[in-house]
């Protein structure tokens, strides 16, 4: 969660954040407003971050706030990305990122003891964002194409995998993707969480893989697509693997 | 409602959404209808079969062909044009438009608009570096007389300039008066002979009304005596959906709006497309034409919307699946849209500055609010710039000498917006540079 903080946070401070670009370009809001939001965003995300790595349990209603604005945060990009219209798929931009706003939401929740409804919580939003994302892999979303083409064509001259290869992968890909997202609502599976926590976890590097060390707060903000699967394999694993 | 149907309304609810294809408007953007342009003092109160919204189009082979296309708010049977070399009328041929059909509206615009039809003539057979009128006519309606000159032949040695900018989608008012100041470049510069537009012309690519609003601004671009600059397009971020190739006739093939346009001496210019896969058959493409291209372009530049190397944002797939071509075939001159800011880049090669490298410049400027740009970024630096203001770039060939300048009007320090609207414009940046060998 802190990694992810700081991934939005790098990107507010350093260029600008989607809801800089709502507030200047499209509400015409001044140019300084919607900068000094971004900087208080950074410097927020960060004290945020800062919080949730302490220890301790005095620290829990901090940490449960830090946690909340987390989600907030993302709350607030993903609107504004779905009513900036910046890409083919931004109409799908608030339940694709729906692991980025409710894992922080639902840790601030059992920070404070309340974990009733936690687990539910977090496999709708687990299945939301693996049917979107399995949506636009069978729609080739050209960021997803070209995911596949940087990371598996090594600068050659001669690529290995030509664009019609990488359409067929992600073809598959988004199959699996819907699938695993209707079985994660059905089944509590620590297998079936392990494999989204896992593929969460390769979706997010390939942004570095394809991009170099650049794109690493791209990988930082999709921590939580690893976060809230492990959760969930944390929750369902059989507690005798502990015991032993 | 039990568990389980709150569970298969959760996951219907986000199927749905995953399936919706909505486009909310916000406030403040419903554009103008098609008969409320009085405000451009170009088309005014136009209805009917009257041709209106007229663009020259160039793609591949502009020294031997065009698109021309008009609109007409009445579907109408004949539609043509009567073009001929200037001052020889005599000379005229008809040419009837070969691809009519009606404008796509998004489901939110039916109930509000009437449909509005498209017209494109595409010219073929024209003679290199000739000045052409025209008059577009439709079921008898006649547009005033027009011009454009076809492109002067690829081994003429004359010099010759384009007009580049990109991003008009918002700030309305701007956007007409950059088109002005377009128009009064055209007429100061004789030897312009296009306008290189780099991408998100209008914020929603899917709504009509923001498409016929453009297109009326856009007439403004043509100078008090009728001539035309004709426009290379290409695709931004923000102009998805069918409408950006009904309104330009589709350039490049459906579905990749990437192609080769052939310029007089020994230039050459690859627009790109940043909506699609860059990685791809694109970049496949794109090896292919800098390899036959570069041993004979005397310069080789390339367009496209999302910047590799930005002034505010990002850097997008361009600078992992492009520019290592960029630099292997010593591409001279990248024009980049998208950050809203002025900026042209040191050389760049192998992520850093060389002086054989690659200069990129943009970055967005028709209209749309300026932003501040990250003047700290390496390549930003002297000798390269950055600043923010409203602009356009004259880029100019002549000999072994290309020249760069880029002008505008400064902006109000808060919104962004053209400071002075009746002020004179005035020269953010000015840089020759040398061909690659003549130094």
């Amino acid at each position: 969660m802190a990694l992810a903080a700081l991934g939005a946070a790098y990107v507010s401070w350093f260029q600008a954040s989607s809801v800089n670009s709502l507030l200047f370009i499209e509400l015409e809001r001044d140019e300084h407003s919607a900068r000094n939001l971004d900087i208080a965003a950074a410097i927020g995300l960060c004290l945020c971050a800062a919080v949730l790595c302490q220890p301790g349990r005095h620290a829990a209603r901090l940490a449960s706030g830090a946690a909340a604005l987390i989600g907030l945060w993302f709350l607030a990009l993903a609107t504004a990305d779905q009513v900036l219209h910046s890409t083919a798929f931004s109409h799908l931009a608030l339940p694709a990122a729906a692991l980025r706003i409710v894992t922080p939401i639902l840790l601030a929740l059992v920070l404070l003891g309340r974990s009733s409804r936690v687990e539910f919580g977090l496999r709708v939003a687990v299945a939301s964002t693996f049917a979107v994302h399995g949506y636009e892999a069978l729609c080739h979303n050209p960021k997803f194409l070209d995911l596949i083409l940087l990371n598996l064509n090594l600068d050659t001259g001669s690529p290995l995998f030509g664009e019609a290869s990488a359409r067929i992968i992600l073809d598959v890909i988004g199959a699996v993707d819907l699938l695993v997202a209707g079985l994660v609502l059905f089944l509590r599976s620590p297998a079936l969480a392990g494999y989204m926590a896992l593929w969460g976890a390769v979706t997010a590097l390939s942004r570095c893989g394809a991009m170099g060390w650049e794109a690493w707060p791209a990988v930082a903000v999709r921590m939580t697509h690893v976060a809230g699967p492990l959760a969930l394999f944390l929750l369902w694993r059989p507690r005798g693997i502990i015991k032993r | 409602m039990t568990l389980p149907g709150l569970k298969f309304t959760l996951v219907a609810l986000a199927l749905g959404l995953a399936c919706s294809q909505s486009s909310p408007t916000l406030q403040g953007q419903v554009p103008l209808a098609l008969d409320e342009t009085a405000d451009t003092g170009v088309t005014g109160n136009t209805k009917g079969n009257q041709p209106i919204q007229w663009r020259v189009i160039w793609t591949t082979d502009p020294q031997h062909r065009a698109t021309i296309s008009w609109s007409t708010r009445k579907e109408t049977g004949d539609n043509h044009l009567r073009i001929w070399p200037k001052g020889k009328d005599s000379q005229h041929r008809k040419v009837v438009a070969q691809h009519n059909g009606t404008f796509t509206l998004n489901v939110s615009e039916m109930k509000d608009l009437d449909p509005v039809y498209y017209h494109h003539v595409r010219l073929d057979g024209l003679e290199p570096g000739v000045t052409y009128e025209f008059e577009l006519n439709s079921d008898g309606s006649k547009s005033r007389t027009l011009s454009f000159r076809s492109a002067p032949a690829i081994d003429s040695t004359e010099s010759f300039s384009l007009i580049y900018g990109g991003d008009s989608r918002t700030g309305k008012e701007d956007r007409q008066r950059m088109n002005r100041l377009s128009a009064e470049l055209t007429s100061r510069l004789p030897d312009a002979i296009a306008f290189v537009h780099g991408g998100d012309y209008i914020y929603d690519g899917r709504q009509f009304l923001q498409w016929t609003e453009w297109m009326t601004h856009d007439e403004l671009r043509t100078t008090s005596d009728g001539r035309v600059l004709p426009i290379i397009p290409t695709r931004g971020n923000h102009d998805i959906g069918d409408l950006y190739d009904e309104v330009f006739d589709t350039p490049g093939a459906k579905g990749e709006n990437y192609y080769h346009t052939t310029l007089p001496n020994g230039v050459n210019l690859l627009t790109l497309n940043t909506n699609i896969s860059h990685a791809g058959d694109q970049r496949v493409w794109l090896a292919g034409q800098l390899m036959g291209l570069r041993p004979d372009s005397r310069w080789l530049l390339a367009q496209y919307h999302r910047p590799a190397y930005p002034a505010v944002k990002q850097p997008g797939e361009a600078k992992a699946a492009w520019v290592p071509l960029f630099e292997a075939h010593d591409v001279d001159l990248v024009f980049e849209s998208d950050g809203h800011a002025i900026k042209r880049t040191v050389p760049i090669r192998g992520d850093k500055l060389d002086p054989t490298g690659v200069v990129y410049i943009g970055e967005g400027g028709l209209g749309v609010p300026q932003r501040t740009p990250d003047s700290d970024r390496w390549y930003l630096q002297s000798p390269g710039m950055s600043g923010r203001g409203h602009h356009l770039t004259t880029v100019s060939f002549s000999g072994d000498q290309l020249r760069l300048v880029t002008q505008g009007f400064a902006v109000d320090e808060e919104s962004g917006r053209i400071g002075d609207p009746g002020g004179d414009s005035v020269i953010f940046d000015e840089v020759v540079m040398q061909r690659r060998g003549a130094e």
